[in-house]
């Protein structure tokens, strides 16, 4: 019998935090998360994302219609895409599973 | 085309059959200056955004931007009034009050595809009668304050509609006891409020909101006794829950009968034509066309949004729609002789008009 884990590499996945308050002001979203009295604005790819977020969704998947969109490089968007994603999630907007 | 014009475009728009026309070109200068404050002033940024974005209203790029700088403002406006109604929801049903939440977030929540479309400035709530004071006590105990005293220390539990209080971030909230004050109001079924509420969801919360039937008829009493020039978007409301809203016709039917308020519906389909040209058909239009306001109903409309319309006019109105002789002269009583409280309040008016006022609503009253 083998005995031994076999570790693979999860990506995570992320979704809106459904505590939070938002609106779509054309290319602009705002954003308000609870126990937050800031309120906060999106814009650009930040704004992209969080409508993407609306359903759950796995970094490589948001990667690729972000750098369509925006003629990006993916890896590029990969990079800022994670810090931004941490952000929203300190913020409280957003859910990592 | 006039701004008149324009303004009803835009105000319908996204409606069925209405939502136009449209000029083909940008407004000059003078003309969109005057239509963005009217937009503003009417609560109609939310569709202009919309025009914009589909291209369906012609701007500039200047005027893009100067739209969408209005819109962003209310937007931010509605996610912190959004916010705050958590807030007074926790305390409040933490306190055992039971509350509905009225017009603003539930009307952008439950009525529009986006709620982006409807922009509002204060938050609305409704108490049961009998936790009212109670419910205005746990909202002073947050930092609200009431401007205005009641008139007499049990006029908000036997009479009043409500009362307004400023919030400590600068808010407003418009806590209701009532849709209407005096006439028509004494005739709304208060518990029937509560009971057909329904619930809608915001920031992961559920909270109550009125069923459709009785949320169309608020929005109805809204426009009709609000103003006598209602907002576009007040009026909007009511169209977009003829167009898109699951209402059982005999049920409002059976609300209006019982409430008395085929006028109100009657002046509020009137607004949707004459304001909107927006055409109401179907089963309520059939069988509110038509209507013929009794004397009582005319004289309580006017009091309301007619070239009288006062304070003492809604008094004396409201007599024939109260039951006994003793609550009218309860009602009289406080309508007339406020507290000093109340008085100063509402800015120090000499103690004789309002006493003035009373006798004149007496006169008025007792003549019918």
């Amino acid at each position: 019998m083998e005995l031994w884990t076999r570790q693979e590499a999860v990506t995570p996945t992320w979704c809106r935090d459904g505590r939070a308050l938002w609106r779509r002001s054309g290319a602009t979203v705002v954003l308000s998360a609870p126990l937050h009295d800031e309120v906060v604005l999106l814009e650009g790819t930040a704004a992209l994302t969080w409508e993407l977020l609306a359903e759950r969704i796995d970094e490589d998947e948001l990667v690729a219609p972000i750098a369509d969109h925006f003629s990006v490089d993916g890896q590029q968007v990969r990079e800022q895409l994670t810090a931004f994603l941490e952000g929203l999630l300190e913020y409280g907007a957003v859910r990592r599973t | 085309m006039s701004r008149t014009e324009l303004l009803r475009s835009i105000a319908t728009y996204g409606l069925p059959g209405a939502g136009g026309p449209f000029p083909a070109e940008p407004l000059g200068s003078p003309a969109w200056a005057s239509l963005l404050r009217a937009v503003r002033d009417q609560r109609l940024i939310g569709y202009l955004a919309s025009a914009v974005e589909a291209g369906d209203m012609v701007v500039t790029d200047e005027q893009r931007d100067e739209v969408f700088a209005q819109h962003l403002e209310s937007c931010v406006r509605a996610v912190r009034l959004d916010r705050i109604l958590l807030d007074l929801a926790d305390q409040l049903l933490a306190g055992g009050i039971d509350l509905v939440v009225l017009k603003g977030t539930a009307s952008a929540h439950l009525l529009y595809p986006d709620p982006a479309m409807r922009v509002f400035a204060d938050n609305d709530l409704l108490f049961r009668t009998e936790q009212f004071d109670r419910a205005l006590q746990i909202l002073q105990g947050m930092g609200y304050v009431r401007p205005v005293a009641p008139p007499r220390p049990d006029f908000d539990r036997r009479f009043a509609k409500g009362a307004t209080l400023k919030g400590p971030e600068g808010d407003e909230v418009d806590t209701h006891r009532n849709l209407v004050f005096g006439t028509f109001g004494f005739r709304i079924d208060l518990d029937e409020l509560f009971d057909s509420s329904v619930t809608f969801e915001l920031g992961g919360r559920r909270l109550r909101a009125l069923g459709p039937e009785t949320r169309f008829l608020h929005a109805c009493y809204h426009a009709a006794l609000g103003d006598p020039d209602p907002r576009y978007s007040s009026i909007r409301d009511i169209a977009q829950m003829l167009a898109y809203s699951p209402l059982d016709t005999q049920r409002v039917l059976e609300l209006a009968r019982r409430w008395e308020c085929k006028a109100v519906l009657a002046r509020a389909f009137h607004l949707c034509r004459d304001q909107l040209g927006f055409e109401v058909t179907g089963g309520l239009a059939a069988a509110v066309d038509g209507y013929e306001p009794s004397r009582r109903e005319r004289r309580a409309i006017a009091s309301y949004v007619g070239v009288n319309r006062h304070y003492a006019a809604k008094v004396a109105a409201s007599l024939s729609y109260l039951d006994g002789i003793g609550t009218k002269l309860a009602f009289l009583r406080a309508s007339a002789l406020p507290t000093d409280e109340f008085v100063e309040s509402r800015g120090n008016e000499p103690r004789v008009a309002w006493i003035r006022r009373g006798l004149r609503s007496l006169v008025q009253g007792g003549s019918h």
